[in-house]
């Protein structure tokens, strides 16, 4: 069965390979334009504060331009690396079965000596172990991105390890092995190719969207935490004069799940209306040539309430994560093995 | 004689659709054994159920002596198929289709199916999809062969093949089951064929059997017998008439009765494998009709 399910599966894994490289060249390329700005970021901002005035600008420019190429290297990244687990069960695992079913070649594979039982199970366990050895090298890849960009993007909004959730290592490996469970399950189903893959395709976006909007922020309580408004205003000043964290919060590194919109109280403790908050914010002053933001005194001490992972749960999130999709993967095979057992 | 296929009332239903129905037949073991009826007779059900392909929804079916649902490892590996589509891994070349039947199969013969495909001219190199249909049959044929089975099950095998490649494949399988005395079902609906090859005979119809035995024995068995014109209703009410066609002023009679005579005023004619067949065929009533003594059946 090694021999066939090499045969069966060698141009998939030579693609996969390919993939992999491509990412990889990519994040490689995305980190080398990341050093290239960072270096005009240094030389644009003197290193000592304050700033002279002049050059100020200068360097706010080049801060926002290394942020936006940072911001769209992130979402790309994320998106590839998520997207490289659901090519895997649409184009590796919806045929495995279905293909088979579809062109009756399951006639000859079926009446060879090996009973079905063992080829359904050494063929599904060597493709998922090939696919478990793909998606650690994604991983790899994912986390050699995160080191580059994390080392490098101190002070600048660099990402928190949250921000790479989706393709941190027991959760990439999982993602694998749920989508290739989910597609060898529907082609057992549907047993037909081209709609088995599509039904793939959705199942896989539905579920990690599903679980990842709805499930992951109460694997466990969130913490809350009080921060004064004017923290949203942050990211706007250069010299970093308004606090990020309020007490027990770090922006950098914890999971915001909620910013509490709506939750505000004054210095004093007492409920204040989300009208005024609105319009003590309207009045803020933000000045163009990079200067201070200024609001009215009545903005100070006004706290809303936020809800946040912290850091230190970073790794058992993952587990847990990962964990939910080891389980429904082994109940897709479960499933796929039953069906592949009574197709009759 | 000991039996390579047993079935007792076995029957499959697909929904409300019977595909075989109350079929009970012994495959005689050493024989080369036609299965024979129109489509939809329930010849394919009843391969692959042999072949544990599909299981039974009532009855029993032993292949070997083994159930092949309960026990699929041990009738696996001794009994070859060819499905009616002779389905092959159509970018698989020819070698890699011989490594599969060696990876897949314990006792494997490597050197004769390799010098079976060579004998026939057919590239080892070549993709499956690129080999005529003739030459696919050959290659399906040789894989079922190269597991050195016991019993070879064939569903239409020389089906859709033209007159030359069809020679060539049955007269590769007689020699191939030959000399190891391999037990052989194919199943057919070109008596033609059937009598080139075979020995044995089961008819079915319907989902049902409606005769079975040796081909030698049911040709003793059965006559055609002409003379005057008779009453129809009363050859139809004779249980030794098979079929029977009235002209104005003779009637022509399939029957079956042992080392009978024709009676006064009666004549035999010739009668063909293809004309006992299609009598039964035509007429199912008949073979249920016919009390086959239990002592014949697959005799």
């Amino acid at each position: 069965m090694v021999w066939m399910t090499w045969r069966q599966h060698r141009w998939e894994v030579a693609l996969g390979l390919a993939v992999l490289v491509a990412f990889g060249g990519g994040v490689l390329l995305l980190t080398l334009l990341g050093w290239h700005l960072m270096g005009q970021i240094a030389g644009a901002c003197p290193s000592t504060t304050p700033n002279p005035a002049a050059s100020i600008a200068a360097c706010a420019d080049s801060t926002a331009e290394y942020q936006n190429g940072f911001q769209v290297g992130w979402q790309w990244v994320l998106i590839v690396g998520t997207a490289i687990p659901a090519l895997a069960g649409v184009f590796v695992g919806a045929p495995l079965v279905a293909r088979e079913l579809e062109k009756g070649t399951h006639l000859v594979a079926w009446s060879q000596s090996v009973p079905r039982r063992r080829w359904f199970l050494a063929r599904v366990g060597l493709v998922a172990g090939g696919a478990a050895a793909g998606a650690a090298l994604l991983a790899a890849i994912g986390q050699g991105w995160f080191a580059m960009q994390r080392g490098t993007g101190d002070g600048l909004g660099g990402p928190s390890l949250w921000a790479g959730f989706e393709i941190g290592p027991p959760v990439v490996i999982a993602y694998v092995l749920f989508a290739l469970a989910l597609g060898v399950a529907m082609g057992a189903a549907i047993r037909r190719t081209v709609p088995a893959m599509a039904a793939t395709l959705v199942g896989f976006v539905v579920v990690t969207v599903a679980v990842g909007g709805f499930a992951r922020p109460h694997y466990l309580a969130p913490l809350t935490s009080r921060q004064s408004i004017l923290g949203s205003f942050s990211s706007l000043v250069p010299s970093g004069s308004a606090p990020t964290s309020g007490p027990g919060f770090n922006l950098s590194s914890d999971w915001l799940v909620n910013l509490g919109i709506g939750n505000y109280t004054n210095a004093a403790g007492h409920p204040v209306s989300d009208a005024t908050v609105n319009e003590l914010l309207g009045q803020c002053n933000i000045p163009n040539d990079g200067g201070a933001t200024t609001c009215p005194a009545a903005a100070n001490g006004i706290t809303q309430l936020l809800s946040y992972q912290p850091a230190s749960r970073f790794w058992l999130f993952q587990g847990i994560e990962a964990a939910i999709f080891l389980v429904l993967a082994g109940a897709l095979l479960a499933l796929a093995y039953r069906l592949v057992m009574r197709l009759r | 004689m000991t039996s390579a296929i047993s079935t007792t009332a076995l029957a499959k239903r697909y929904g409300r659709q019977w595909a075989l129905r109350d079929c009970s037949l012994e495959v005689p073991e050493g024989r080369i054994t036609a299965l024979v009826g129109p489509n939809g007779a329930g010849k394919t059900t009843l391969l692959k159920l042999a072949m544990g392909l599909l299981a039974p929804s009532y009855g029993e079916i032993e292949v070997l002596g083994r159930s092949p649902q309960r026990e699929p490892a041990l009738v696996l590996a001794r009994v070859g198929y060819v499905a009616q589509e002779r389905p092959l891994y159509p970018r698989f070349t020819v070698s890699d289709t011989l490594r599969m039947g060696r990876e897949m199969n314990s006792r494997w013969d490597d050197a004769g199916t390799r010098e079976r495909l060579v004998k026939r001219g057919i590239p080892l190199d070549r993709q499956v999809r690129r080999l005529s249909g003739g030459e696919q049959a050959q290659l399906s044929l040789a894989l079922a062969l190269g597991k050195r089975p016991d019993l070879l099950l064939l569903d239409e095998p020389a089906s859709s093949l033209d007159p030359l490649a069809r020679r060539a494949l049955l007269t590769e399988l007689v020699d191939a089951v030959a000399a190891d005395g391999t037990t052989v079902l194919l199943s057919s609906h070109l008596i033609a064929d059937v009598e080139r090859v075979c020995d044995h005979l089961v008819i079915l119809s319907r989902g049902r059997v409606q005769l079975a035995g040796d081909i030698d024995t049911l040709r003793e068995e059965h006559q055609m017998i002409v003379g005057p014109r008779m009453d129809p209703t009363a050859a139809a009410a004779d249980p030794t008439v098979v079929s029977a066609r009235h002209a104005e002023r003779e009637s022509a009679l399939i029957v079956r009765r042992a080392g009978g005579l024709a009676p006064g005023g009666w004549r035999t004619e010739a009668l063909s494998l293809e004309d006992l067949v299609l009598a039964y065929l035509e007429n199912p009533i008949a073979g249920s009709r016919v009390p086959v003594p239990a002592a014949e059946v697959g005799s």
